[in-house]
């Protein structure tokens, strides 16, 4: 029984850093090509309107809940015994970041700017809610959409 | 002046290291620290077997969980008790009191516990052709009980459960993987452990008998159904090299192999 235990460990390791570093990979290549295209929509932390007309639109919100995989998880696990860098789960903080600043963006097209940008993050079904949860990150970016009147 | 964007060529956010290596080097120490812990835990406890006093075993006696229920009307029990006693006759000194009891069970098991207790399962019974046979898996826990096997296997476990639970607690993926670890580390011990009780019980078997008949059975069968692989991971010596090492054993001492008696219940 215990090899079998072993045996499924190993596989879910396996699994999880192929197929895990496959769908970052992807989703990098995603982000790069969407945060380009998106590159005229400013993203700007401060609340003051830039000199020159422009009109405040209303809110705009972008959020996403992402995972890491099987491998990542195990590895962050360990580093938590010497402590140190998580670097595992850096891609992880990276990518949700990313992602909900895009989806920000695509919420509101015809913005020009997004002013008082802010970016929050939960955890969800974190270690301490369920023992046996998923840990995964939910990661809110919102501002006030912008558009000129030029 | 006019801001042009630009988008940023390089992500000062990720760490640009292999989480491979990175997951190499962690597993590797954890586990190298641990064997280390573990083993220096076991030659502790290997060390207060032999010194330990009697009546020590007689609390853990009290402590230890049976593993199986043992049923009291086994139609097999008398059997299995006269066969007990006639090998403890030719036993020079009896350490324990000892005990033996079935266990209604379909595996095919057999264990040795503190305090001279022995359980066969149902199954072990009714699975072997001969008293010889019977005669041989009992010899085999009694010659644990001589090594003072059974104490060790308990100390070790309990130094392992203490350790991954101090360290990670009870139900963690990482307690998991590291004692399956340490359980394969600890396969050798154990293995040289099996192999001095098999020795031991086919001396005693030659004595009781005045032959071999019967010893390897047991274990040609269990070959016969093993699975070729995999036997590195396994705490038991795989069962054709077990019978390899009885036959040479028996060899080497002129032991003859005689008429086996059928079992009665």
């Amino acid at each position: 029984m215990a090899n079998l235990d072993l045996i499924v460990f190993l596989s879910l390791l396996l699994l999880g850093y192929l197929v895990g570093s496959l769908l970052e990979w992807r989703h990098y290549r995603s982000i790069q090509q969407r945060e380009a295209a998106l590159i005229h929509q400013a993203t700007i932390p401060s609340e003051a309107l830039p000199v020159g007309k422009y009109q405040p639109i209303g809110l705009a919100t972008g959020s996403v809940v992402i995972s890491v995989d099987y491998f990542k998880r195990f590895l962050a696990g360990l580093r938590n015994i010497v402590g140190g860098r998580i670097t595992a789960y850096e891609t992880l903080i990276d990518r949700a970041r990313r992602e909900a600043v895009l989806r920000m963006k695509e919420s509101t097209p015809q913005a020009d700017m997004f002013l008082n940008v802010r970016i929050e993050t939960a955890a969800v079904g974190s270690q301490h809610l369920s023992k046996r949860g998923v840990a995964c990150l939910e990661v809110v970016a919102y501002g006030t959409a912008v558009i000129s009147q030029a | 002046m006019t801001y042009v964007p630009k988008p940023v060529a390089e992500n000062v956010n990720v760490s640009k290291t292999s989480p491979l290596v990175e997951m190499v080097w962690l597993l590797g120490g954890a586990l190298a620290i641990l064997i280390s812990i573990y083993v220096a835990l076991g030659f502790a406890v290997d060390a207060v077997v032999d010194r330990m006093p009697d009546s020590w075993e007689e609390k853990l006696e009290e402590l230890v969980v049976m593993p199986m229920e043992i049923d009291e009307d086994d139609p097999f029990l008398d059997a299995v008790e006269d066969i007990l006693d006639d090998l403890l006759d030719e036993m020079d000194e009896e350490a324990y009191d000892y005990e033996v009891g079935v266990a209604a069970s379909n595996q095919v098991n057999a264990f040795a516990l503190p305090g001279g207790r022995i359980i066969v399962t149902r199954a072990l019974v009714t699975s072997v052709q001969s008293e010889n046979e019977l005669a041989m898996v009992l010899a085999h826990e009694l010659g644990h009980f001589a090594h003072r096997d059974h104490l060790r296997g308990l100390g070790r476990g309990l130094v392992m459960s203490a350790l991954s639970l101090a360290l990670f607690g009870s139900d963690s993926t990482i307690t998991q993987f590291l004692t399956g670890s340490l359980g394969v580390a600890n396969a050798g011990f154990t293995r040289k452990q099996e192999t001095a009780a098999d020795i031991f019980a086919l001396d005693l078997l030659n004595k009781r008998y005045g032959h071999i008949g019967g010893a390897t059975d047991f274990f040609t069968r269990l070959a016969e159904n093993e699975q070729r692989w995999g036997n590195w991971l396994a705490s038991h010596p795989a069962s054709g090299e077990r019978v390899l090492k009885i036959r040479d054993h028996a060899a080497r001492n002129r032991y003859r192999t005689g008429q086996v008696v059928p079992i009665r219940p």
